[in-house]
């Protein structure tokens, strides 16, 4: 293949990645806006969702497309559930303090994890994508003067995938409008903004917190359920996601939305040139190596502000 | 109306208020006045439930506030008014209004009244709340604090810090609340104020309520307001 049309290919591989991506770490990132807690397990909630989208399309049997389309909708719920119990037996009792919920949600990860392994056990297990078709894509060449257009063998992306990244930039688009558009959303920046103020003018700030690390999880648990036709599901699969999402949150800036997202493409899609030209390795150095300069240079973030 | 019987409070085991009582009526102001450091805020804070009490209550026409959540504090109708303003600065003119409204969603037409008091707020709507001036802020932060429609007005040291102007539309705008039977607390160290504005002063001192003085009072002996704010 040319060069060309093989950056094409490599393009829409990261744009998969960045759309799953960009879903994991807007939840991490709603959970520490919010609630100012950072959420070490929430890598398991992105298993969890693989994991539990593999048990209910196993359940139910039938056609893929129904059983992925049942897990599409119940997994994040049981998931975000998992997660408001989580919060309402063990954050709220530390009194949402820093730094004991970073070793609380240590523990959490194990057990996730543990019981996981004990459970569902150590095989990776697929689920098949609902649809899957190949469509070859074209690309431009010069002829005589004239553009015209070919189909390179090879350059194809599945149907699957496309879906994959419409989904996740409609979720996104819906999350925004929540959080910006509705009374609940205004409850939780108003929250996020002074917590003791918004107790003084009667928000239940427990709740909106239950709630928001329980839509955090869910989101985790929706990229996962997205990401699982293509990736396998694994007892150890949420360390990449973790990773990979606090890398994006400290590149865009915590607590900023637009920049999680912008983030997300930046690392996704360079993810995803990088891993077909050179290496996946050389992507994870090269991104760990961005967030330690953004550290040392621009502590905000990127995309972030100075202020607030 | 509110009432505050033998409240101690503090912070973790650092105890601050030892045993305060007193009670605010409605259509009267009264003054909370005491050096810096006496204790004022944290008076403020323990009735609004963002402190625990040790001991004692705060009742408001016989409901134990003390008792319930905190945000179910401001659900009785207690408008809070916090030192340094405490705005939720991230969100627009309009955003704090709405949040100030969320205990009576229903009533939209509050947020007009308000508007017409402070008619800068209306030239700022959708205005970012931490890219105001000092005075525009603490309009606003009154303004929140009547979206509730309270019966009860808690404004801890409202003019700190602005322009005579600035100090006069907060002062109106106290008055008036005032006139509304709404019954307002009012943490203040200006002498003028206080004489223009109090119905009853309490002092505190170290914590302690060391005496209260009605109006008529005030009057006969001046110079004890006075040598109890250290002028
Ligand atoms: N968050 C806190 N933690 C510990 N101690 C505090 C805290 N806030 C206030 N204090 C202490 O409580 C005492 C009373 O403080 P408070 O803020 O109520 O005073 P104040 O009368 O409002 O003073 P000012 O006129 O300066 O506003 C002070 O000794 C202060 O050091
Ligand atoms: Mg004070």
């Amino acid at each position: 293949m040319d060069f060309g049309p093989y950056l094409m290919l490599a393009t829409l591989e990261g744009a998969v990645t960045a759309a799953v991506l960009a879903l994991t770490a807007s939840g991490l990132a709603l959970v520490f806006g919010v609630m100012r807690v950072v959420n070490v397990a929430h890598g398991e909630f992105f298993m969890l969702g693989a994991v539990l989208a593999w048990w209910v399309t196993n359940m139910l049997g039938g056609s893929a497309a129904f059983g992925f389309a049942v897990a599409l909708i119940v997994v994040p719920v049981l998931v975000g559930f998992l997660a408001v119990v989580t919060d309402m037996t063990v954050l709220k009792r530390i009194n949402y303090d820093p730094e004991r919920t970073i070793v609380a949600t240590i523990g959490i990860l194990y057990i996730f994890q543990q019981v996981t392994l004990m459970t569902y056990g150590p095989d990776a297990r697929p689920v098949v994508p609902p649809f899957n078709t190949r469509l070859a894509l074209p690309w431009i060449e010069f002829v005589d003067g004239e553009i015209s257009l070919y189909w390179p063998w090879g350059l194809s992306i599945t149907s699957y995938k496309l879906a994959v990244i419409g989904a996740a930039a409609l979720v996104l688009v819906g999350l925004w409008v929540l959080m910006t558009r509705s009374k609940l959303g205004l409850l939780m920046r108003a929250t996020e903004q002074d917590r003791d103020m918004a107790l003084a003018f009667g928000i239940p700030v427990e709740r909106v917190y239950a709630l928001v690390f329980g839509l955090g999880a869910a989101m985790a648990a929706l990229a996962a359920v997205l990401i699982v036709p293509i990736q396998q599901a694994h007892y150890l699969m949420g360390h990449d996601p973790l990773l990979l999402s606090f890398i994006v949150v400290i590149i865009g800036g915590l607590g900023s939305f637009p920049g999680t997202i912008l983030a997300a493409l930046l690392i996704g899609l360079s993810d995803g040139v990088i891993s077909v030209f050179f290496s996946p390795t050389l992507a994870k150095i090269l991104a760990t190596l961005l967030v330690a300069l953004v550290l040392v240079f621009r502590p905000q973030g990127l995309f972030g502000a100075r202020d607030t | 109306m509110l009432r505050l019987e033998g409240v101690s409070a503090g912070y973790g085991r650092a105890q601050v208020l030892r045993e305060v009582s007193f009670e605010a009526q409605a259509g009267e102001i009264l003054c909370l006045v005491g050096r810096n450091g006496a204790g004022k805020t944290t008076t403020v804070k323990a009735i609004m439930g963002l402190l625990p009490l040790m001991a004692g209550n705060v009742t408001l026409e016989g409901t134990v506030l003390s008792s319930l959540p905190a945000h179910f504090v401001p659900r009785h109708g207690i408008g809070y008014v916090p030192q340094g303003r405490r705005l939720f600065g991230g969100l627009t003119v309009a955003e704090n209004l709405d949040v100030g409204r969320l205990t009576n969603g229903k009533d939209r037409l509050v947020v007009e009244e308000v508007l017409s008091i402070f008619p800068r707020l209306a030239e700022r709507f959708r205005q970012r709340a931490n890219t105001l001036s000092g005075g525009e802020q603490q309009m606003l932060a009154m303004g929140r604090a009547m979206c509730l429609r309270p019966k009860v007005l808690l404004l801890d040291e409202p003019t700190e810090g602005l322009q005579p102007s600035m100090i006069t539309a907060i002062r109106d705008a106290t008055i008036r609340m005032r006139d509304q039977g709404i019954a307002v607390v009012l943490v203040e160290q200006r002498l003028d104020a206080i004489v223009e504005l109090a119905d009853h002063v309490a002092l505190l001192e170290n914590g302690q309520i060391r005496g209260t003085l009605t109006r008529s009072e005030m009057a006969t002996y001046p110079q004890k307001l006075a040598s109890h704010l250290g002028v």
